[in-house]
């Protein structure tokens, strides 16, 4: 505590970040018998490392090519250790409308937008991960589209950890697109040391009276990462929400998804594909919460599981008394490549209005051995086959992201860990 | 071409083939008829390598080489083409990615040049007439809502894709109205020729007034108890499989 204290006294909002640090406090991590943490390790985590404030970035222009990402012919955003990273960013074509400034920045200046909106999307008394972060924030990425614009290039985001000691970072993105605004982004995260690094993310997005707003994350940290990652949303009227998550790597990853459509006629969309292999525990809690009439959600998660890798689904959809009309699908496939690979998969449908139409699927099996067969005897060899299976399991996601880029370099990345 | 020898083979225990003897030779279309139970797609099955059959005894040898031996993929590479009894959906999977993965695996493996995109589309294009296959079904999910004159269309297109040595045809006419048959039958007489054998498998004769053998086999109890010319398989269709099982029960008596 003692620790703690000294660090936020030279924060840029000693009072607010005081707040979380007690509201973290006060929550603490999840208990051994905590039930949505009920298969993961973050059940009694501590924090075995420094908190990083300072980010060391040595990652050159020619290093950052070397990574070799899609997208980054538009805005490209470096943060390193959750950091900005001016150097490296590229934001000289910025549109008109778009707006982006490290986040600590943006609510020290007194952008009315980041003011309104942070802590508001994700709270910090509530969850002790947001709280930690916020307790914690040092810089983060702000991103505003003013009412009405349409941003045409692809912003992506790079979120870099590069540690030379194991060490604890808190990355933060607020994304806040008024109404009848438009955005895609891309966000990378990956690791460019071998540290064990935790990465404690929150990102906080704020989607406008028919807005629309695509999302689309890369997870691959490396083995040596543990990330739990806090995404959370809110949608006001006629508006589209999507995400994509490809998770890769990472010792342990959690990804609560919270999705509050808190109007009528929202659309929100949430896909992710998992491919695991050797150790890792990747688990995924999603949230969506119908709140009023007329909403659509779909969700579809695939995982591939080889190795000794761990998956877990938790998929809570709640359709509340007033959402009426509400349609609501659900699916959760997972393919398990070895025998020892374990999926804990629980659809939670709560349903309160009766007027709604929704569904559930999960399915959990094995490679198919009459459609492995059946390439073989056209000539493809064993992996060949067992290759182009896999990514047609995974394409049900994967077909849907829309940046064509990033759609081919998805499948290539999936394919590379199968 | 195809020597099979004493070909035993069985499905978890169970024998199911029990002293196979075939000989097929280059350009000679045989059809092998049975019985239900008979043992005729267990025969494929082994031909092309599905591993659940288990090969307790016999030899097989394709063009010289020990066929049983082989990987089913080496076996397609070496010119064998199984064309399914049920041709297996993958969903996902698009036609063209799939035929031009199939194709360029094979020609690799032949030591020749993968096709270029223009070449590939070409010959897609012509071997679709063949079968008279919709252009639109290339843009689909493999098999995936294919009818089943579609989905049997298409193994035939496949057929013609890969240009085979051998040729093995498991039912394809099992479930199929006259026009897919005639349509699936013209397919395959067009891709008779001297180098290139058939081995049809099929439960009726209608098959066979179409796809006109040379030899015509009969398949009971896992062993092939009766050959002759195409007369055969009209005296089978005239009087059914029992006189053949009857014949039997007297020699054994």
């Amino acid at each position: 505590m003692d620790r703690f204290a000294s660090e936020t006294q030279s924060f840029p909002n000693p009072e607010r970040q005081r707040r979380a640090l007690e509201s973290f406090l006060g929550l603490g991590f999840p208990k051994a018998k905590s039930e949505k943490y009920k298969y993961s390790p973050f059940r009694n985590f501590t924090l075995a490392h420094d908190l990083v404030r300072q980010a060391v970035p040595t990652l050159t222009v020619a290093g950052l090519e070397a990574l070799a990402l899609p997208e980054m012919d538009g805005l490209v955003v470096v943060m390193v250790n959750g950091r900005w990273v001016s150097a490296l960013s590229n934001i000289d074509q910025i549109p008109k409308g778009l707006y982006l400034q490290p986040l600590n920045e943006a609510i020290e200046s007194g952008h009315e937008a980041a003011i309104r909106h942070f802590g508001q999307v994700a709270k910090s008394e509530e969850d002790a991960f947001v709280a930690l972060n916020t307790a914690f924030l040092s810089d983060g990425l702000f991103v505003h589209v003013g009412a009405g614009k349409m941003i045409e290039p692809v912003l992506h985001i790079l979120n870099l950890t590069q540690n030379e000691a194991d060490a604890t970072v808190q990355p933060r993105l607020l994304v806040v697109a008024e109404s009848g605004a438009s955005i895609r982004i891309v966000e990378s995260r990956l690791s460019l040391s071998q540290a064990a690094v935790f990465s404690n993310v929150v990102s906080e997005w704020y989607v406008g009276e028919k807005a629309n707003v695509s999302y689309h994350l890369l997870q691959d940290s490396g083995e040596t990462s543990t990330e739990h990652h806090t995404l959370s949303s809110v949608q006001e009227a006629d508006s589209v929400f999507t995400t994509h998550v490809l998770t890769l790597s990472g010792h342990v990853v959690r990804n609560n998804q919270n999705y509050l459509p808190n109007a009528e006629f929202c659309e929100t969309n949430l896909n992710a594909v998992v491919v695991a292999n050797g150790q890792m525990h990747v688990d995924n809690a999603t949230f969506v919460d119908h709140a009023l009439p007329n909403g659509t959600s779909n969700e579809s998660y695939k995982h591939i599981l080889g190795g000794k890798s761990t998956g877990v689904f938790n998929g809570k959809i709640m359709v509340r008394q007033d959402a009426q009309k509400t349609n609501a699908y659900q699916s959760n496939k997972t393919i398990l490549t070895s025998d020892e690979a374990r999926i804990y998969t629980k659809p939670e449908l709560e349903i309160y209005a009766d007027d709604v139409k929704c569904s559930h699927g999960a399915a959990t099996g094995k490679m198919d051995e009459e459609a492995l067969f059946y390439l073989r005897a056209r000539g493809l060899s064993a992996s060949a086959a067992r290759k182009m299976l896999l990514i047609a399991f995974a394409g049900d996601v994967t077909g849907k992201i829309s940046l064509d880029a990033l759609r081919k370099d998805w499948n290539e990345r999936i394919t590379e860990r199968l | 071409m195809l020597v099979i020898k004493n070909l035993h083979a069985a499905v978890e225990g169970h024998e199911i083939l029990r002293g196979v003897n075939l000989t097929v030779g280059p350009g000679e279309v045989h059809a092998i008829m049975g019985p239900n139970g008979s043992g005729k797609s267990t025969l494929a099955s082994v031909l092309a390598g599905r591993e659940e059959y288990e090969v307790t005894e016999g030899e097989v040898t394709f063009d010289g080489q020990a066929l049983l031996e082989m990987e089913p993929d080496e076996r397609a590479c070496e010119g064998l083409f199984l064309a399914f009894q049920y041709p297996v959906e993958l969903p996902g999977v698009n036609m063209t990615t799939f035929l031009r993965e199939s194709v360029n695996s094979v020609r690799k493996y032949r030591g020749l040049e993968p096709l270029s995109g223009a070449a590939f589309l070409k010959l897609v294009k012509e071997k679709q007439a063949l079968v008279e296959m919709k252009e639109s079904l290339t843009n689909r999910s493999v098999n995936e809502g294919f009818s089943g004159g579609e989905k049997k269309r298409n193994e035939i297109f496949q057929m013609a894709l890969l240009e085979p040595k051998l040729a093995v045809l498991d039912e394809t006419d099992s479930g199929l109205d006259i026009d897919a048959l005639r349509i699936v039958s013209n397919g395959v007489n067009a891709l008779r020729n001297a180098n290139r054998s058939f081995l049809v498998i099929t439960h009726y004769q209608r098959l066979l007034d179409y796809i006109v053998p040379d030899f015509v086999h009969v398949l009971v109890n896992g062993r092939i108890v009766k050959s002759g010319t195409k007369e055969l398989a009209l005296e089978l269709e005239e009087k059914g499989y029992d006189w053949i099982k009857e014949e039997l029960t007297l020699e054994a008596a």
